[in-house]
């Protein structure tokens, strides 16, 4: 496989980067995976993975995972419940920083109930305590690991060769060029399919595309566009479309720059829904993608198990923005642009430079704003410039890509109103509505998932009338890989989820296999 | 010797300590930071500040400098966020392989450069000099980018002779003998190792012509051939000696222009040494990752440009009695 960027680290608590996520999946194992379905309320549809069973406390806030007593790590000490306790235990601890640690907030302590029982014990109730305590915690083995002070994991020697319960086990990390991993054959849940799995880094997409054409390669996760087109030319080669969590999207600063009051243009409502009105979204990204993209609704991406394709949108409606504008005081001047007062209507959107379909996508807008009397200013920055300025709240607009979890609650994080007084990097354009934040509330507390569900779908709706952004498109995946590769079903939010069901077929293999294949049989 | 030795050193540190300084200030006054860019996750904020805090990253920019410099005099380089390992660690890794390109692409592109030099001034006017001429500064005008490109596009794609990238065949070196790993490796090595040499031997021969010419007019060349010495002996042992030495002052310069190339080079063909991992430390906004491979680059231009001189210095006794 090859992708353009090496691993970070390969220790769950600290990797950050998606390479490191991909290698930690095949070493490392969660008690429970989610289900195809993405179905995160509950327990219904997911699978069992370290744990061969659980079972709920009569209250519900406590669940008794029993761990595979065949599960063993790869140095042949078996999986127990204490491995789960210290992995807590690391994942919420501040000198590690793990980007997990705030998941598990819910959760008051994990205790082993015996040596294959991890106990895990919540403060309240709540639909996704199955999901944060089943699947956002990959068990690390303790009796490698306990005894490195929390401070000293970022450096510890296991991060560069580690040793897991998965079923691959890990060969060599070259820095900046492979990472190998081999089939476990003792793994508890049985041999996976693919012998080996290398990683290998190219410096850029571009080279990474070579490697797959000339045959270097079986697997890239992402074709642009012009690589779908070449890939047709190459009857070794195929192109799998897969869903996907990202979502695209111009963000509105509905403040001022520095937040002192509101936005002079973007801080009103319905100037912001009139701008939505301006803009033949259908239009804007089928030109872009050639009908390739999906449409996106709001902060959520179709792979969601709470999307409803009938959510109420925003229409395309450019006569209807100009009236709304008028009606709020945006007169048009003789320079094509409305003014109220002293006021243009004019902004500036922030364009990461590096994207060229966000750069043609925003040319678009700005036509497509003009037409109704607003000036839209791209601005070409860098993604560190672009977050940067957002987290300053130094923007006007910026045309945003998320990747979003299979969590609905994770919306909160994102749109709350919390979100956008706790500062960073969520919610920088402060869209706040204390209706949002009710029906978001009553969602993660619901009592079971279909009151949550309609909770969900309420709280879109709001969320989408307000126009805290223009939705534009769900993230178009396409992979590139062999014809004898064949893929188990590419999960949206991880693709590599099913990695060890993998298979390769007959075909011609990547280059240098036959010469590893007949080494081996020696 | 030792006096000038002494001084190039000095020279080198004062060099040093502005580029550092140069390269910590460029890198800080630029928006973001390594936490500003997280990919199209999102991360707590709470933990952003926690390594934020951890990094002196939540510091003013003179209390940054400081602890920069504190670490540089002690021999820390740092820690790199975007690869999550000691600077130290991630060099030891990547400078050599950048050395390795380096040095072969030097030696080759003296070899080629020093005889075609030779060559053109031998036949200096007839065709040789001017095809020899013309060739070389069609590869030498082309951009090195675009050169590599094209290296790649026609030796590893269309005519599937060379490895398009890396440093090994990764599926297949674990399996293999000590000589064949080392075969594989050097096959990897000729695409970015040509176009380096593509990329800078046109200059070198055009110096060494030069050179080659101004000697081949002195009186003791005259003197040799009206001894009958052939004009191969009059070559090899009076002329090209004594055109070698500007060649040695263009060493010095050309190491530079050398990294520069190998930076563009890595990039192309996935060469995994110091210009690959900076340009994606520099995207990341790595600040202890790239002050170190600045750092580390100068000290080697440095370093070469001392080495130049004290080679010249031995080579040319004026230059030892000044």
């Amino acid at each position: 496989m090859t992708l353009p960027a090496d691993a970070d680290n390969l220790l769950p608590p600290l990797s950050t980067n998606e390479t490191s996520g991909q290698v930690d999946a095949v070493l490392f194992e969660k008690l429970a995976e989610v289900g195809d379905s993405l179905n995160v309320v509950g327990d219904a549809g997911f699978r069992p993975s370290l744990a061969d069973s659980w079972t709920w406390a009569p209250d519900s806030l406590s669940i008794a995972f029993h761990l595979d007593p065949k599960a063993h790590w790869q140095d042949g000490v078996p999986v127990r419940a204490a491995d789960v306790v210290y992995s807590y235990r690391v994942n919420t601890s501040k000198d590690v920083g793990s980007s997990v640690g705030p998941l598990l907030a819910g959760i008051d302590s994990v205790t082993a109930a015996d040596s294959v029982t991890a106990v895990f014990w919540f403060h309240a109730r709540s639909l996704e305590q199955f999901l944060n305590a089943g699947t956002q915690i990959r068990v690390l083995p303790a009796h490698l690991l306990g005894n490195v002070p929390d401070s000293a994991l970022k450096t510890a020697a296991f991060d560069r060769n580690p040793v897991g319960s998965g079923p691959y086990r890990f060969v060599r990390w070259v820095s900046g060029s492979t990472i190998e991993v081999v089939a476990d054959s003792t793994y508890h849940r049985g041999r996976p399919k693919i012998d080996r799995i290398i990683w290998s880094i190219a410096a850029n997409p571009d080279a990474a595309m070579l490697r797959l054409f000339s045959g270097e390669a079986n697997f890239t996760e992402v074709l642009r566009k012009q690589d779908v087109a070449e890939i047709g030319k190459h009857p070794n080669l195929k192109a799998v479309h897969y869903p996907s969590m990202t979502v695209f999207y111009v963000r509105f600063n509905e403040r001022s720059r520095g937040w002192h009051g509101p936005h002079p243009v973007l801080g009103d409502r319905d100037v912001r829904r009139a701008l939505t009105m301006a803009i033949d979204r259908k239009r804007a990204v089928s030109t872009v993608f050639d009908s390739s993209a999906k449409l996106a609704l709001g902060p959520f991406t179709s792979a969601l198990s709470t999307y409803d394709p009938a959510l109420p949108r925003i229409p395309y409606a450019p006569d209807s923005a100009s009236a709304i504008l008028e009606r709020r005081g945006w007169v048009m001047g003789k320079d094509g642009i409305r003014h109220k007062g002293d006021v243009p209507l004019r902004f500036s959107l922030l364009v990461p430079g590096t994207s060229t379909q966000r750069q043609q996508m925003s040319v678009l807008l700005q036509d497509m704003l003009k037409q109704v009397g607003a000036r839209l200013d791209l601005e070409h920055v860098d993604f560190p410039t672009m977050n940067d300025r957002m987290e300053k709240h130094d923007f006007d607009a910026a045309f945003e890509g998320m990747t979003i979890d299979a969590t609905p609650s994770g919306i909160r994080q994102e749109w709350s109103t919390s979100a956008a007084r706790a500062g960073g990097t969520s919610n920088t354009g402060y869209y706040s509505n204390p209706a949002f934040d009710a029906l978001i509330d009553s969602a993660v507390a619901a009592s079971n998932a279909k009151e949550a569900i309609s909770q969900y779908r309420r709280a879109y709706t709001t969320l989408i009338a307000d126009a805290p952004a223009i939705w534009l498109y769900e993230g178009n995946a396409v992979a590139g890989m062999g014809t004898n590769v064949h893929p188990a079903h590419m999960r949206a939010d991880m693709w590599w989820a099913h990695l060890a069901d993998w298979s390769i077929g007959d075909g011609p293999a990547a280059k240098g296999a036959s010469v590893a294949l007949a080494a081996g049989a020696h | 010797m030792r006096r000038l030795l002494a001084g190039r050193l000095l020279q080198g540190l004062a060099v040093l300590w502005v580029v550092a300084t140069l390269t910590f200030v460029l890198l800080h006054i630029a928006p973001g930071d390594p936490y500003s860019y997280q990919g199209d996750r999102r991360v707590a904020p709470e933990v952003v500040a926690h390594w934020r805090h951890v990094y002196c990253l939540d510091r003013p920019l003179a209390a940054q400098y400081a602890c920069y410099l504190g670490s540089l005099a002690r021999g820390d380089l740092g820690f790199s966020i975007s690869q999550s390992r000691p600077v130290r660690e991630i060099l030891v890794d990547y400078v050599p392989r950048t050395l390795e390109l380096m040095s072969l692409g030097l030696i080759l592109s003296f070899a080629v450069g020093i005889a075609l030099g030779v060559l053109e001034a031998r036949h200096r006017g007839t065709f040789a000099d001017w095809g020899s001429r013309g060739i070389a500064l069609f590869f030498y005008s082309m951009p090195d980018f675009w050169l590599a490109l094209m290296l790649a596009l026609v030796f590893a794609y269309w005519l599937p002779i060379f490895p398009i990238s890396g440093i090994e065949n990764v599926i297949a070196a674990p399996t293999y003998s000590g000589w064949q790993r080392l075969a594989d490796h050097l096959r990897h090595l000729v695409l970015p190792v040509t176009a380096l040499v593509l990329m800078t031997c046109a200059a070198i021969a055009r110096f060494q012509r030069a050179a080659m010419l101004d000697v081949i007019r002195l009186e003791f060349v005259v003197a040799a051939r009206a001894k009958g010495v052939s004009e191969s002996a009059i070559t090899r042992h009076h002329v090209l000696r004594n055109a070698l030495l500007p060649i040695i002052t263009l060493a010095g310069l050309m190491l530079p222009m050398l990294l520069g190339g190998a930076v563009l080079v890595e990039l192309v063909f996935s060469w995994p040494g110091m210009g690959f991992i900076t340009a994606m430390a520099v995207g990341s906004r790595d600040y202890a990752l790239v002050t170190s491979s600045v750092l580390v680059t100068s000290a080697l231009v440095v370093a070469g440009t001392i080495a130049a001189d004290l080679l010249y210095a031995l080579a040319d006794p004026r230059v030892r009695a000044k």
